[in-house]
């Protein structure tokens, strides 16, 4: 743990996690809303990754608070991300070049 | 004597825990490589395919939602585990964490079950959709399958927060691996 965790009481952890779990829960219903709409277009798509990124977002941040005790894990963790984000830029990119060819 | 043993076992112990957590991250690097990988193939096949098959079609969403909101769960039980100070409490949310895993393996069973048994049947030889769905479901319940042994484990061995801390960092990577596969295997609308 570190020293921020450490100091902060075990109730309101319990608290925050509960809430970062009722959030992932009401986001997954979101989803399921989203995906269940009819005659929506691409916008629909559009959001399920957005709904998607957030909840991704907040595991990372459960983890995050749980287990870095380290700068250099949060580093390690955020080029990854960059990479992620940069591969799915170019994937996005190459889809769309595709789809134009078509 | 034993204070110096003392004083000199504590650090080392700490810096056990450390490298632990530094492996599983080293892990967990290769292993989000493994998932890309797969996602990646996944999302080209889809893109480039001329057709490809409405999720909701054959998909069984109530089950595979139901499913999310238990892996959810146990990643809110697993975070109490790591947190827990007593050692019974401990126990108790690894055993809860365990049974929503293995919830999540009956589940995706029971889904597997369905698609085999369906008019139109869905399997590992019925062409692209088939063949990605099989191997991203089967790749991730397989983590989750090694993960339920691993907390099985640590509970036998008295589940020390130390080895928990190593543990929580898996499950939660396991967690994070199922979203994207429900959002795109199974909510992705189709062209």
């Amino acid at each position: 743990m570190t020293t921020a965790m450490s100091d902060r009481p075990a109730s309101g952890w319990s608290g925050a996690t509960a809430l970062t779990f009722l959030a992932l829960a009401a986001l997954t219903a979101a989803e399921l809303k989203v995906a269940g709409l009819e005659g929506a277009g691409p916008g629909r798509a559009t959001t399920l990754v957005g709904l998607l990124i957030v909840k991704v977002g907040l595991v990372l941040m459960l983890c995050l608070r749980a287990d870095f005790r380290r700068r250099s894990a949060a580093r390690l963790m955020l080029i990854a991300l960059i990479l992620a984000a940069g591969a799915a830029a170019v994937l996005m990119l190459e889809a769309a070049f595709q789809a134009r060819v078509r | 004597m034993s204070q110096v043993t003392g004083t000199v076992a504590a650090p080392a112990a700490h810096g056990s825990s450390r490298v632990g957590v530094a492996g599983m991250w080293t892990f967990l690097a290769t292993d989000a490589m493994g998932f890309g990988g797969l996602f990646i193939a996944y999302g080209v096949l889809r893109v480039r395919a001329e057709a490809w098959p409405d999720p909701r079609a054959h998909l069984g969403l109530a089950l595979a939602a139901a499913m999310t909101f238990g892996l959810l769960a146990s990643a809110f039980t697993m975070t109490q585990a790591a947190r827990a100070t007593a050692s019974r409490a401990r126990l108790g949310w690894l055993a809860a964490t365990a049974g929503l895993g293995l919830a999540f393996l009956w589940g995706e069973l029971a889904e597997y079950r369905r698609l085999w048994a369906a008019a139109d049947p869905v399997r590992m030889n019925s062409g692209l959709y088939g063949g990605t769905f099989y191997a991203l479901t089967g790749y991730h319940g397989l983590h989750v399958l090694a993960g339920v042994v691993c907390l099985l484990a640590v509970a036998l061995r008295g589940a020390r927060p130390r080895t928990l801390e190593v543990v929580a960092l898996y499950w939660h990577f396991v967690d994070l691996a199922w979203m994207p596969i429900f959002t795109f295997l199974y909510l992705m609308p189709t062209r």
